[in-house]
This record gives structure tokens, C-alpha cells and sequence, in this order.
């Protein structure tokens, strides 16, 4: 199977891409096509997306700095303003 | 009198402004009329506005005339202002109703007592309506009027899973920018954002340039932000004149990232909101949504997760099962050969068994038979040969001639010698006649030989 085969860096993908491929995997586990290798790579697979997509989902901070009337703001789950350069992932 | 005072009457200014003020108050006196006028030149002082009152024809003024409203009447112009949505400012049309008045100094003005908010709504209407034409024609088939809803490029905008990186255009001083905020950082879903801070008023004679300015800005870097928000809200209800503004409103509509829109109008939409990918009615709907949007996302994320794990679960109990299965069958087809095999080797050894101890048997059985009628058959064998021996005896026996000579037969004897033929017999021969208990000396008499 794809998803089993190819693993793209799980940081890499956008929100998209780590939802069609948790799909395509639970439906390769659905449909009972994974050997019992693949079955175990899957599922560690699915489990980094969803650790991947999470973290970003609640604990990602990303500070945009705006050069005209701009204010910067991170908000959200917590996280305070914070100092990084910007990584759009999608 | 000089010669202009001899050649015509003549008047001091004072003169006419008076007479022109008799006139006045004799026309209008203290009566307030209704009149319809367009604002210009409008002007605020701790005493009241200042303003003039105009009448064009194709941009050209046919009339104009200074009015005020002093502070007494400024509640009623307060409750237009709710009324209409709109602050009294420059271009707008209005009703008002006022008395006329003529100062020598100051000339003619109009004291303004009210202003109908009806007929200002009527006007804005007009202008709405005006503005959606004109979008309908800049942008003709891409912007579309269906069952009374606007259909834009940027309401078919496909939506990302997650809206997390927002652009945001307000007044950082505002109560919307506030609300929006404190909404974001406090969602229980825990939900993070990065939002970038577009500063524009949100109201007055510089909010449409400023906004337009911060999207024009947003559009340079669009590829950094998920979603535009674009919140007003948290104040005056009055002033939304920018959002129902032409440029404002391309820019919602035909902007590449969706607009999501909290204007805080309560009483109706701007055509910022009907051009937008989605309008709300404030600021902090706008964040409900934009948290509500993302948990979906990450709930369907683990339900995707969950799912996994159980059809994993299911797998995996469905190929311990098999394993089980697998054991049992093999076991169970070893101990299916090894049982057909134990009852072949049991029934070739009972066979073995059986034929030995039948051919035992039979033996036995011979050996039996042989040990039981061994005696009889000696036995019999005996008493065939005691019978034999027997009748042997017996013919013996009966063969005995004294046996035979007691039952009545005789030995014939003819000079000693044993006479049996009787051909050799003559009559008179002298013959021996033995019998049981003796001899007799007899002659023969006659001699008959049988047939």
C-alpha cells in the first residue's frame, strides 16, 4: 500500500495530506489489505500523523511579522506571543 | 443728495437685509418646513454642526444654503443615526426638517430641528442597490444575484481544513479587535492561531482607503494566511458606510482567500457581508467559528485515528483467532493422522493379534480337539478293533465246530477223512458222524445230491 510505503515527513504535509493519508490507511485496515508487516507500519504511521497533526492543530506557533500597521499575535490553546520565523506547511 | 441719490433709490445694506429678513420671517415665519438636501462641507463645534445644504443636478450645484444644528437637537440627530446605521457626513442625502432664518450678518441659513431617518434609509437603499449594480457589471458572471443572494468568487473559495493562520483587518483600539481576540485565546478547544494584525479604522472618511490599503497588503503575502477576517464591531452602531462601500466590497468578493466577516451591524447586512465567503454578526462569532471549523477538523482527525485503531484491534484479534485456528486445525490434523495411524497399527496388530490368536486357537482348538478326542478316538479305535476282535472272536466262535455241533450240526469223517462233497458219498459207505457229545458209526443208506 502507498501509505505504508511512502513516508513523507509527516512535518512536511499539510493538514490536507495527513488527513487523506490517515483515511487511506484506515481503510486499508478496513478492507483487511495490509499483511501483518504492513498492518504494523501502518498504524505506526497513522500514529505519527495524527501526533504530527495535533501538535500543530494545538500547540504550533507561528509568528507572521506584519511591515505596515502590523501587529504580530500568536494566540490560541495557551501559547503566548512568542519569536520564530514563519514555516507554512500549507 | 449727490446725483446717485437724486437718480434712483437707493438702500443701505442694512436696509435690504432687513427687508430681505421682513420678508423671510413674513414667508416662513417661525414654521418648520421640510426640505430635502444633500450635506456638504459638514463641521462639528462644542455648540452644535455646521453644515451647508445643497441641490445638484448632473454634479452641478443649483443651490445651496448654510444650516445648523445646535447641541439642543443633537439627541434627534443621535436617533437618525441609530435609525439609519449611518453618521451624518458629507454626500449624504437627507430630510429636514427646519426653520428658515435670515441674519443681516450671516445671511440665510436653516436651523435644523430633526432629520427623518426614513427617508435617509430610502436614500442608502438606493445607493446599495447602486453599488450592487455596478458590481454585477464590473464583474459579470462572476459575481451573480440568485434568489436574492450574491454568489462571489470568493463564497466559492474551497475551504482548508484548518483556518489557523488568520490576517486580520480592525482597529487595534476597537472593541471588535478586542472581542475577536480574547475569543481566539480563550477557546476551550485549545485551538492555536497565529493572527496577523492588519490596523484600519473601522470607521469615518479613512476606513474604506485604510482597508483597502491592509488588503492590497494581505494579497502580497497571501500565501502566508489561511483566511481573512475583517471585524468591525463592539461600538456605535452608526457609520458602516465603508463596508457597504464599492472597493470594500470587491474586495470581499473577488479577494483569493475567504473573507469571514463580523461587521457588528445588528439590523442588517453590509454589502461587504453579502460579498464575503461568510458573514457573522460579530467579531466573537466570527472566532466561535473559526474554533468551531477547526475542532471539527481535529475531531474528524480522530475519529480517522480511533477508527484505526479499531479495525487494528479487529485485525488483530481476527489473526490471533486464526492462529488459534491454525494450531487447532494442525493439531487437530495430527492427532487425526496420528489416531487413523494408531488405528491402523491397532487394528493390524488386533489383526495380528486376532489372526495369531485365531491360528492359536485353531491350534489350540486342534490341540483340543486332539487332547479331547484323543482317548475317544483311541478309544473308539479300541472298541472298533474289540469289536472287530469281537466279531473276530464271535466268528471264531461261531466258527468253533463244537459250537456248531451243539446247535445240531455234524462232522462227517470217511476213513478219517473230513467229508464235505456228497457226490463222493456212495450208498453203504461207512462214515464217521461226529456230534456234540460223540461219535456215531453210520452206513449210508441213500444218496441225494441236490439240484
Amino acid at each position: 500500500m502507498d501509505a505504508v510505503m511512502t513516508k513523507t515527513d509527516a512535518a512536511t504535509l499539510t493538514y490536507e495530506q495527513m488527513i487523506a493519508e490517515l483515511q487511506q490507511i484506515k481503510v486499508g485496515f478496513e478492507n483487511r489489505a495490509y499483511s501483518l508487516q504492513q498492518e504494523e507500519e501502518a498504524y505506526a504511521r497513522a500514529g505519527e500523523l495524527f501526533k504530527v497533526l495535533e501538535a500543530r492543530l494545538l500547540h504550533h506557533q507561528e509568528v507572521i511579522n506584519t511591515p505596515l500597521f502590523g501587529g504580530v499575535l500568536a494566540v490560541g490553546g495557551g501559547v503566548g506571543v512568542g519569536a520564530g520565523a514563519a514555516q507554512a506547511t500549507q | 443728495m449727490n446725483f446717485i441719490e437724486t437718480a434712483i433709490k437707493t438702500y443701505r445694506l442694512s436696509e435690504l437685509t432687513n427687508r430681505i429678513g421682513e420678508s423671510v420671517g413674513l414667508a416662513f415665519g417661525d414654521e418648520v418646513i421640510p426640505i430635502i438636501g444633500e450635506i456638504t462641507n459638514l463641521k462639528s463645534a462644542a455648540s452644535g454642526m455646521f453644515l451647508e445644504l445643497i441641490e445638484k443636478q448632473d454634479d452641478k450645484v443649483l443651490a445651496k444654503v448654510r444650516a445648523v444644528i445646535w447641541k439642543q437637537q443633537l439627541a434627534r440627530i443621535h436617533a437618525f443615526e441609530a435609525s439609519t446605521g449611518q453618521r451624518l457626513k458629507d454626500g449624504m442625502k437627507v430630510l429636514v426638517r427646519a426653520a428658515v432664518a435670515f441674519d443681516p450678518l450671516y445671511g440665510l441659513s436653516l436651523k435644523i430641528k430633526d432629520i427623518d431617518p426614513q427617508f435617509s434609509i430610502g436614500e442608502l437603499e438606493l445607493q446599495r442597490l447602486a453599488i450592487f449594480k455596478r458590481l454585477l457589471e464590473t464583474y459579470p458572471g462572476r459575481i451573480q444575484c440568485v434568489d436574492d443572494q450574491y454568489l462571489t468568487p470568493n463564497k466559492s473559495l474551497a475551504r482548508k481544513s484548518v483556518w489557523q493562520r488568520v490576517a486580520l483587518i480592525t482597529s487595534a483600539n476597537s472593541d471588535g479587535y478586542r472581542d475577536f481576540i480574547h475569543e481566539l485565546d480563550g477557546n476551550t478547544s485549545g485551538i492555536c492561531y497565529q493572527v496577523s494584525l492588519f490596523d484600519a479604522a473601522v470607521q469615518g472618511v479613512l476606513a474604506e482607503e485604510q482597508i483597502i490599503r491592509q488588503f492590497n497588503l494581505i494579497f502580497q503575502r497571501k500565501h502566508e494566511f489561511d483566511v481573512v477576517v475583517l471585524v468591525r464591531g463592539g461600538g456605535s452602531q452608526t457609520d458602516f458606510s465603508a463596508y457597504d462601500s464599492f472597493n470594500v466590497a470587491r474586495a470581499c468578493a473577488v479577494f483569493p482567500l475567504p473573507v469571514l466577516t463580523g461587521i457588528g451591524h445588528t439590523r442588517n447586512e453590509t454589502i461587504s457581508d453579502q460579498m464575503a465567503h461568510q458573514s457573522f454578526k460579530t467579531p466573537t462569532k466570527v472566532a466561535v467559528f473559526l474554533t468551531d471549523h477547526n475542532f471539527a477538523f481535529l475531531l474528524r482527525a480522530r475519529k480517522e485515528a480511533e477508527h484505526i485503531q479499531s479495525f487494528a484491534l479487529r485485525n488483530h484479534s481476527e489473526r490471533k483467532a486464526d492462529g488459534w485456528r491454525t494450531k487447532e486445525t494442525f493439531g487437530y490434523v495430527l492427532a487425526t493422522v496420528l489416531e487413523r495411524n494408531r488405528k491402523v497399527l491397532q487394528t493390524l496388530a488386533q489383526e495380528l493379534y486376532q489372526a495369531a490368536h485365531r491360528r492359536h486357537q485353531e491350534r489350540e482348538e486342534v490341540r483340543r480337539h486332539i487332547a479331547t478326542h484323543i482317548g475317544t478316538l483311541a478309544h473308539s479305535g479300541l472298541l472298533a478293533r474289540q469289536n472287530v476282535l469281537r466279531l473276530l472272536f464271535e466268528s471264531v466262535r461261531l466258527l468253533n465246530p463244537a459250537l456248531l455241533l451243539a446247535q445240531g450240526y455234524a462232522v462227517l469223517h470217511r476213513n478219517g477223512e473230513r467229508l464235505t462233497d456228497a457226490t463222493r458219498v456212495q450208498a453203504g459207505d461207512r462214515l464217521n458222524v461226529r456230534v456234540s457229545n460223540g461219535d456215531l458209526d453210520v452206513t449210508v443208506n441213500h444218496v441225494t445230491l441236490k439240484p
